[in-house]
């Protein structure tokens, strides 16, 4: 659907972008992360064509794509109501269907079909963030760029807002999902990308991802029954030391050799814990998070 | 897209407080004028009532105000309704437009730095279909609201004196002034819409209004343009020159639909497409 090659933009001095390189596949939910000011609203602004760029690529699959954009913070038409303002983006896209129709199905399927009826600039945050959502799938866009949708959002407005995309998602629409909240990408994205100092620093599936994290670096997760100073004896002799006790929560993180099988040592360490009287309250293989990852690539 | 877009700037217009600022100023000056002259007289005439009675001192005092008044009122087509009517009108054309330009700096492009544009222009916004609505709504509603002040100016002027600015004045100076307006408010949207700085363009237009006369002037082109329409307004309609005042509209209607054409040409030019276009993914 989209790619985007050696993508370069500054802002007087200060250069954003350093050469961004990102694709995004038809279908795709694609979850675009990294830390505020690193770059991301400026990349989508650029795919958008709101603002120029200084030099790279932009190739979309489709001459006559349609896009739909949700800027972070919509400027809606207050003077207008939500009907007026949809009835107004119905002209611009040059909506072939029935209109009304139309409008109300979006305003349906946003939860402002109620609010649609008032003036925008008496709307709340998370009105104007729906109205917008409204108006950037109004027209059935091949590619959907929502720029921290649920920012201003309760958790139930999230949850709404995590439904409407996961439904486009189901009906073909690709997305691109810019937003710092990690809970959101992980229930609705198949595909990330990171971005750190102008530059994609990771990207792929999310489960590849992991996958490769988890292959890399392997650690088993205990607790016990009882303190947790009574099993560090029996851990460093074990592992020589190279293990992590969280003290809040009593956890320990006891890493995997590479050459070991996850299921062997997990059998080997029961022994020894079994042997020595220990008996574990929570004993798992532990994977990374997605937020681990991020924090981890971002640095 | 234009018609929903002249549906949009009228909306735009009417709901805010653009429209009522605009009238409110209309009506402002309309009665402000004749009220100051009104209250020149009256205070003349009181101060003739305290002459007779405190003797000869005053009276020179009030010769001297009522021979002013009077020289002016020869000025301005023989009473003083005609003071009021022309210097009320002549403010139209400078500080009128001066308010008129700030309340509508936001649709002359300050909408742009809002970014209130973003989600139509992804929906497929035009530049035609930005920029062609505002010089349909914006210049002809205004040149319509100041004939429309012209007129009330005439009623009010009529109404506070004694004599009264003859008919024919009065639609004659209303169309100097409306068609003029027409021109600035043109003038003033493609400064704005070209480089989304309307304040800019209200000091650049304020400034221009009184520097452009003089240059041209200078170089001796003092009728068929509009400026000429500006200078005709204050001038009797049996005295006016009628080649200048038919080729003046005609040019400054001319000027104004060009500034659209060249608002539409700029912001074409200006559309970014960062795209290489079709590729083969």
């Amino acid at each position: 659907m989209l790619k985007i090659s050696n993508l370069e933009k500054s802002y007087g001095g200060f250069k954003v972008l350093k050469g961004l390189n990102m694709t995004v596949n038809t279908g795709d939910i694609y979850g675009f992360l990294g830390k505020n000011g690193c770059g991301k609203t400026t990349t989508m602004n650029i795919v958008s064509n709101i603002i120029h760029k200084d030099s790279g690529l932009i190739e979309f699959e489709k001459e006559d794509r349609k896009i739909g954009y949700l800027p972070e913070s919509p400027a809606l038409f207050g003077y207008m109501n939500g009907y007026e303002y949809l009835d107004y983006i119905a002209a611009c896209c040059k909506y072939g269907g029935n209109k009304k129709d139309r409008i109300d199905e979006v305003l349906a399927l946003t939860g402002m079909t109620e609010g649609g009826k008032r003036r925008i600039k008496g709307y709340s945050r998370g009105m104007n963030q729906r109205l917008g959502i409204a108006a950037a799938i109004f027209d059935n866009p091949d590619l959907l760029i929502l720029d921290e949708p649920t920012s201003a959002l309760d958790p139930q407005g999230r949850a709404e807002v995590m439904s409407i995309i996961t439904r486009l998602a189901d009906i073909g629409t690709t997305i691109i999902l810019c937003t710092h909240i990690l809970s959101d990408v992980e229930r609705v994205a198949n595909r990330i990308g990171i971005i750190r100092d102008g530059t994609m620093a990771l990207e792929g599936t999310i489960d590849e991802i992991k996958r490769q994290y988890d292959e890399r670096e392997k650690k088993l997760k205990l607790t016990i029954f009882g303190e947790p100073q009574d099993a560090i004896p029996v851990l460093s002799a074990y592992t020589g030391g190279r293990f992590l006790l969280e003290k809040r929560s009593g956890c320990f993180e006891i890493p995997i050799s590479p050459e070991k099988d996850e299921k062997e040592a997990a059998a080997e360490l029961l022994k020894v814990l079994s042997d020595s009287g220990i008996v574990p309250s929570v004993f798992e293989i532990k994977k990374k998070t997605l937020e681990e990852i991020y924090l981890e690539t971002i640095g | 897209m234009i018609l929903a877009g002249i549906k949009k700037e009228f909306k735009l217009f009417t709901r805010g407080f653009k429209m009522w600022g605009i009238l409110i100023l209309l009506v402002g000056i309309a009665a402000a004028y004749p009220l100051l002259y009104k209250s020149m007289e009256a205070m003349t005439d009181q101060l003739g009532q305290m002459s007779s009675q405190m003797g000869a001192e005053l009276d020179s005092t009030v010769g001297s105000m009522n021979a002013m008044m009077d020289e002016l009122a020869m000025l301005y087509g023989g009473s003083m309704a005609g003071v009021g009517f022309y210097t009320a009108i002549s403010t139209f054309t400078s500080e009128g437009f001066l308010v008129i330009a700030l309340l509508l700096m936001a649709t002359a492009g300050g909408e742009q730095k809002k970014r209130s544009v973003i989600i139509p222009n992804c929906a497929g916004l035009t530049p035609a279909g930005y920029v062609m609505p505002k010089f349909i709504i914006y210049p002809l509603l205004m040149a319509l609201l100041t004939f429309g002040g012209t007129l009330l100016t005439a009623v009010i002027s009529d109404a506070l004196f004694e004599g009264s600015v003859a008919m024919e004045n009065v639609l004659f100076s209303g169309v100097c002034v409306s068609v003029y307006m027409l021109f600035m408010i043109s003038v003033y949207f493609l400064f704005g819409l070209c480089t989304g700085r309307p304040g800019i363009g209200v000091v650049v237009m304020y400034l221009g209004g009184s520097l452009v006369p003089i240059l041209l002037s200078a170089f001796n082109i003092d009728s068929y343009n509009p400026f000429a329409l500006r200078d005709m307004l204050m001038t009797q309609y049996a005295d006016a020159d009628m080649n200048n005042f038919i080729l003046s509209i005609v040019v400054t209607v001319t000027l104004s639909v060009i500034c659209c054409v060249l608002s539409l040409l700029v912001t074409t030019l200006r559309k970014i497409d960062n795209s290489a276009g079709e590729a083969n993914l």
